[in-house]
């Protein structure tokens, strides 16, 4: 790592801490820094305040920062498995295959309910991530098959959006088949929020999470020979099949975790990778694997706490607010670099 | 007169001698004009604007739809065959005597008079709506009812099925102020029906009762009036009635505090749980959630509700008194009419002393807790 990219990464982890305290101390009620200072620390507030602070942001907090950095490591992943700068856990069909993983086991137990946690505890909560990563690894397994056979990777690519469609209209006939009041539900997860996730929840969400990230933290030099094609990696004395059913797997998990507990957030995935490579100038996965986790909290806890800004309990929906600050920001960031001589 | 069609048609004679006369109802609006009503109607979602219907007495001439009445749809009345989408537009006619009108429902599983029930049975209501709520045009258009009553005029079904010939008219009770208001849709379906005089003989009564529940608690002072919180929450968003609703009135009306007074939308709201916990965390009783077991399955599917005190005190009532295990209401098919029973239902609720001589009809605690 140069200097550079160190000084990159620390600020990169100075803007976690300060978006960490951020989306502490903005939500859609108004609660002085002080009192949220002393509901940390414990101190005498009320028990309104204690509740907001302790049950509700923290955890919301936390959760944002993990889904942030687990949607970036699945697009990074997912970008260097593909060596293509558009792939991402949404346009290779694999949130579709987490939702529908979600939606079989929850309509076919006959309780959308169960999604949102109104009539499982804990054990529906690990049946349906382990639904939802099921079907994400299904679609990357398909996309992949497709993809070792055809080499064009803007082909792989449409055959993954085509799976997302197809994943995603068996989602729809589930949901168009069941009652009126679970459809608004579903379409309530469908706009993505990082609230539903409780301190109990945050037990199995973080442990899955940490899981994923430690696979990617722990495999950068084998993603950057990958990221050199597999005939190269393989001269390496890479054993590109191993690195790659890892890869795949560690991205499944992360992108079907998130989409289990927070809806299926989009923008994070494709953009994070982008803003990391833009901003450190490099593709080295030794620096982009630490700057896209920090880079993902960053984002997501920004979007969080944008999307709460309205204020007395109007909350806008996470995946507009990711999309709409977001894609300028990718924009931006690209062209900046194209004119610096950076190639995507 | 009224369920006869007109033979030879007199200009000068006035063919509606009973006429509605709205006290409490907003959303709608009617004026009489000898032969035929005019009839101004939201279209049953907040933003949307007004219509306009010309309900015309069958065997008159319609009036030529300029001036006032342009881009007006007719009706011919009274109606004889109506497909009613939503259960709470059931009670209309079961109010009104008049279910052998009703020819379609959107599903049946959804019914819980038994009477709707046998109709249904026996094949003369169909389904139309039966997947998911989406309404079969098809089936509506084959049945060709002389009225369809929507939910909301921005259903897609809305255009084929009016290109087809047959009348739909929205119904926006959700959306009015006061649960008089609410009730007084009965005389909107009495419009259609020729049945204005009924409508009002029953209105009149279930008034009086209404008033007569809200006299108990007016010698309440403030400060012995519970603080009350309303909805359910799904991800951290909690769905509540809106400060402007009628469920906000009966609350007000039944001697409660809304937590959410201040907002000012109709129908329901949704606002993040943090919100609902500034507001309500001191809420003294918490109605209308629903869908739970019991306290302890309320606090596994959301262990945030322990920051409510209703919950830790078990003042926790819902509805479902009267819900069928396949989860059809009894609430939502009766109690649109029937605010004077909700009302006293709630005053047993808040001041359970001035409710004691009322049994409750659809509201219950959820068990689990020690209530009260």
């Amino acid at each position: 790592m140069t200097r550079r990219e160190l000084i990159m990464i620390a600020g990169l982890a100075v803007a976690v801490f300060a978006a960490f305290v951020l989306s502490l101390a903005i939500g859609s009620t108004r609660i002085p820094p002080s009192r949220v200072v002393e509901a940390l620390i414990g101190g005498g507030v009320s028990d309104e305040d204690r509740a907001i602070v302790m049950a509700v942001r923290l955890p919301r907090a936390v959760t944002a920062m993990l889904a942030g950095a687990a949607l970036g490591i699945a697009g990074l992943q997912m970008q260097t498995l593909f060596r293509n700068p558009l792939a991402d856990p949404f346009a290779l069909g694999v949130s579709s295959g987490a939702s529908l993983g979600v939606a079989l086991v929850v309509l076919g137990s006959g309780s959308i309910a169960g999604l949102f946690g109104s009539t499982t505890g804990l054990a529906g909560d690990a049946l349906i991530t382990a639904a939802a990563i099921a079907g994400a690894g299904s679609v990357l397994v398909l996309v992949l098959a497709v993809s070792s056979r055809i080499g064009d990777a803007t082909v792989v690519l449409i055959f993954g959006l085509m799976f997302g469609y197809a994943v995603s209209a068996c989602v729809t006939v589930l949901v168009g088949a069941s009652a009126p009041e679970r459809l608004q539900q579903w379409a309530q997860w469908g706009l993505g929020s990082f609230s539903g996730v409780t301190w109990p929840r945050l037990r199995l969400f973080g442990g899955l999470t940490a899981f994923g990230l430690a696979l990617a933290a722990v495999t950068p030099k084998q993603l950057n020979a990958l990221l050199l094609g597999d005939r190269y990696a393989s001269s390496m004395g890479l054993a590109v099949r191993r690195v790659r059913v890892m890869t795949m797997a560690g991205a499944s998990v992360l992108a079907a975790v998130v989409t289990a507990f927070c809806g299926p957030i989009s923008f994070i995935g494709i953009a994070v990778p982008h803003l990391c490579r833009g901003l450190t100038g490099t593709g080295d996965h030794r620096v982009a694997v630490p700057a896209v986790v920090l880079m993902g909290a960053v984002v997501a806890l920004a979007a969080q706490t944008v999307s709460v800004l309205p204020g007395d309990g109007t909350v806008l929906p996470l995946n507009a607010v990711t999309a709409l600050v977001g894609a300028p920001t990718v924009v931006v960031v690209l062209l900046r670099r194209r004119r610096h001589g950076g190639h995507v | 007169m009224t369920r006869r069609c007109i033979e030879r048609f007199d200009p000068a004679a006035d063919y509606f001698p009973e006429k509605a006369i709205l006290e409490d109802a907003a959303m709608f609006h009617v004026e009489y004009r000898r032969s035929y009503k005019v009839l101004t109607v939201n279209g049953g979602q907040p933003a949307d604007p007004r219509e306009r219907y010309v309900l015309v007495q069958c065997g008159a001439p319609p009036p030529p739809l300029t001036g006032d009445l342009a881009g007006a749809a007719i009706v011919s009345v009274p109606v004889s065959s109506v497909f009613a989408f939503s259960t709470t537009q059931l009670p209309l006619l079961t109010d009104l005597g008049r279910i052998d009108v009703l020819t379609g429902v959107a599903q049946r599983d959804a019914i819980t008079d038994p009477a709707i029930q046998r109709r249904v049975a026996a094949g003369a209501a169909v389904e139309f709506a039966r997947v998911g709520l989406v309404v079969d045009v098809e089936r509506v258009v084959a049945a060709h009812p002389g009225l369809l009553m929507i939910g909301s005029l921005s259903n897609r079904a809305v255009p084929p099925i009016r290109a087809a010939g047959i009348p739909v008219v929205p119904n926006a009770e959700w959306l009015e102020q006061t649960a008089l208001g609410r009730a007084e849709w009965l005389k909107y379906m009495a419009l259609f029906l020729n049945e204005e005089a009924r409508a009002q003989s029953i209105y009149e009564p279930m008034k009086a009762r209404y008033l007569t529940w809200a006299g108990r608690i007016r010698a309440i002072p403030a400060a012995q009036r519970p603080l009350v919180m309303t909805g359910r929450s799904s991800n951290g968003m909690f769905t509540i009635a809106g400060g402007k609703s009628y469920v906000a009135a009966l609350i007000a009306d039944a001697g409660g505090r809304y937590a959410w007074n201040d907002d000012p939308s109709a129908g329901i709201v949704t606002v993040d749980i943090e919100a609902q916990i500034a507001r309500a965390a001191g809420a003294d009783i918490w109605i209308n959630g629903g869908g739970w077991k019991n306290l302890r399955a309320m606090l596994e599917q959301e262990p945030r509700y322990a920051a409510f005190k209703a919950v830790r005190d078990g003042r926790v009532w819902v509805y479902e008194r009267r819900q069928t295990p396949s989860g059809a209401n009894d609430y939502w098919s009766r109690s649109v009419t029937c605010p004077d029973i909700v009302l006293a239902d709630l005053i047993k609720i808040f001041h359970p002393a001035l409710g004691r001589d009322h049994a409750f009809e659809w509201y219950m605690a959820v068990p689990g807790s020690g209530a009260r």
